[in-house]
Order: C-alpha cells, then structure tokens, then sequence
C-alpha cells in the first residue's frame, strides 16, 4: 500500500451505518464534511484549539479535526445532525435559543455537542461548566449565555 | 499546510507497534492531538502512522472517563515533574495522570 492510498472505515454516525473510502491521513473531519456531505460539524481552526469541530465518539467529546477517520473505524459517532430536529429540538438546543447564546452561529454545533458531553459529566456548579466549556471558543462573546444554557438543563 | 500524505496502520498488539514503530519515517499515534497538529503544521513529516490508541494500557486514574479539560492538561506536565523529582520510586512521563 502505497502512502496516501484508500482504506475503508465504517462508521456509525447518529445511529446509521456508512461505509467511505478515505486515504488514512483524512481525519474525521473532512471525511463527515467532504465524503459523507454532513457539513454541521465546522471547521474552525483546524488545529485542535477552537472546538468548532467538536462530534462525540461513543459518547465522548473529540476534535473531530485532530482524529484520524481510521482510528474512529467501527465506532459510534455523533453530530448535530443526530440532535434534535427543526420540529423537536433538544432541551440544549431550545435552552440556547431562550439564553440567546449565539450570535453568528457557526461555533453552535460544537457547543452543543461539548455540552452534551458535560452534561454527562455532571458538571456541579457554573465554574465547572465554565471549565468544561473552556475547550469552545465563541468569537461572538456568547460564552455567558451559552453557561446559562447549559446550567438551566442541569438544573443550576 | 498538510506537508505530505502518510500510510495508516493499526498496531495488533504491543509487540506490533514496536516492530512498525522502528521502521523509518514511522510515527505512533494514539489520540491524535500531538502529531497532526504538528503534521498539519509541517512540523513532523511521517511516512507511516502507526495507530496505538486500541492498544491496552495502564488503567485510568480517573474514574469517571471524563476528557481532560484545558485546565488541567495544561497542568499535567508541572504535576508530572513534580511527582518526578519529589518522589523517585513513582513512574513519570504521561502515565502519572491517566492519560490513555
């Protein structure tokens, strides 16, 4: 096998199989945006800094711009585009509506993602989210609601 | 910029990684966040991508299995260090904070 040459990863994402073919440097990224067309997920930096990429594999947050496609193979993804529906959002999605913790948007799907991850990790009071946040830049400024909105739906 | 393409493979087992990890031009991967952004940046420059992250290891120190926030990743060296030099029996280097 030459360098560059194509592998075949499966992946689960938002509960459906897919099968790409993908040169084993793609990362997870660019293969979820460029050969399976699901453009939710941003790229921001590209760099692992701004979380704008952010998807969770089995349940856990990863930059999906720093995980190499292969490594996911066989893995259970998730993006936006398995969280809520434009009739039914999820409770953190309608709670950053109501918090108006966005302005521009593109960061959003990350946020989102992050903090469902947290959620999880049941963060115990507005430092802790604000830590748990830390990995999601908003260049807008939203960060203040966008903590609020999180610690409406755990309960702070 | 991507400086170049590189071949991926999986390491089956330990033994494994450490023939694939000698050839020349091969670097380990695990979690991905070292080497491609050095990758990406041009920095490093591997032929072979030898991925690591399935392997067993170590169990983790935490519990929960939560990701590391940027908080303390940006501490783990310091600690690391710290638990080097004050107490000489422990084992150092990333293993120390329960890094996969």
């Amino acid at each position: 096998m030459s360098p560059g040459s194509s592998i075949n990863v499966s992946l689960k994402i938002n509960g459906r199989d897919h099968e790409v073919s993908a040169p084993g440097c793609d990362t997870l990224l660019d293969v979820l945006r460029d050969k399976l067309g699901m453009t939710g997920t941003k790229k921001g930096c590209d760099m692992g800094a701004c979380g704008a990429c952010t998807v969770l594999a089995d349940g856990r947050r990863i930059k999906s711009c720093l995980a190499l496609a292969a490594s996911y193979d066989g893995r259970s993804i998730t993006t936006i585009e398995g969280i809520g529906t434009l009739d039914n959002l999820h409770r953190l999605q309608a709670a950053f509506i109501r918090h108006d913790a966005l302005q521009c948007g593109y960061c959003t799907p990350g946020q989102i993602l992050s903090g469902l991850a947290l959620l999880d990790e049941k963060p115990g009071d507005l430092a802790a989210i604000r830590e748990g946040m830390s990995g999601n830049l908003c260049r807008c400024g939203a960060h203040p609601n966008i903590v609020a909105a999180i610690a409406e739906v755990a309960g702070l | 910029m991507k400086s170049s393409s590189f071949q991926y493979s999986r390491a089956a087992d330990v033994s494994d990684a450490f023939i694939q990890g000698s050839r020349s031009g091969a670097a380990y991967v695990a979690g991905g966040t070292d080497l491609l952004q050095l990758w990406k940046a041009g920095a490093m420059a591997p032929e072979g991508v030898v991925d690591i992250s399935r392997l067993p290891g170590p169990p983790p120190a935490r519990a929960s299995g939560r990701s590391p926030t940027t908080k303390e990743a940006s501490i783990r060296p310091r600690s690391a260090r710290t638990a080097a030099t004050s107490s000489p029996g422990r084992p150092t280097g990333r293993f120390v904070s329960g890094m996969p």
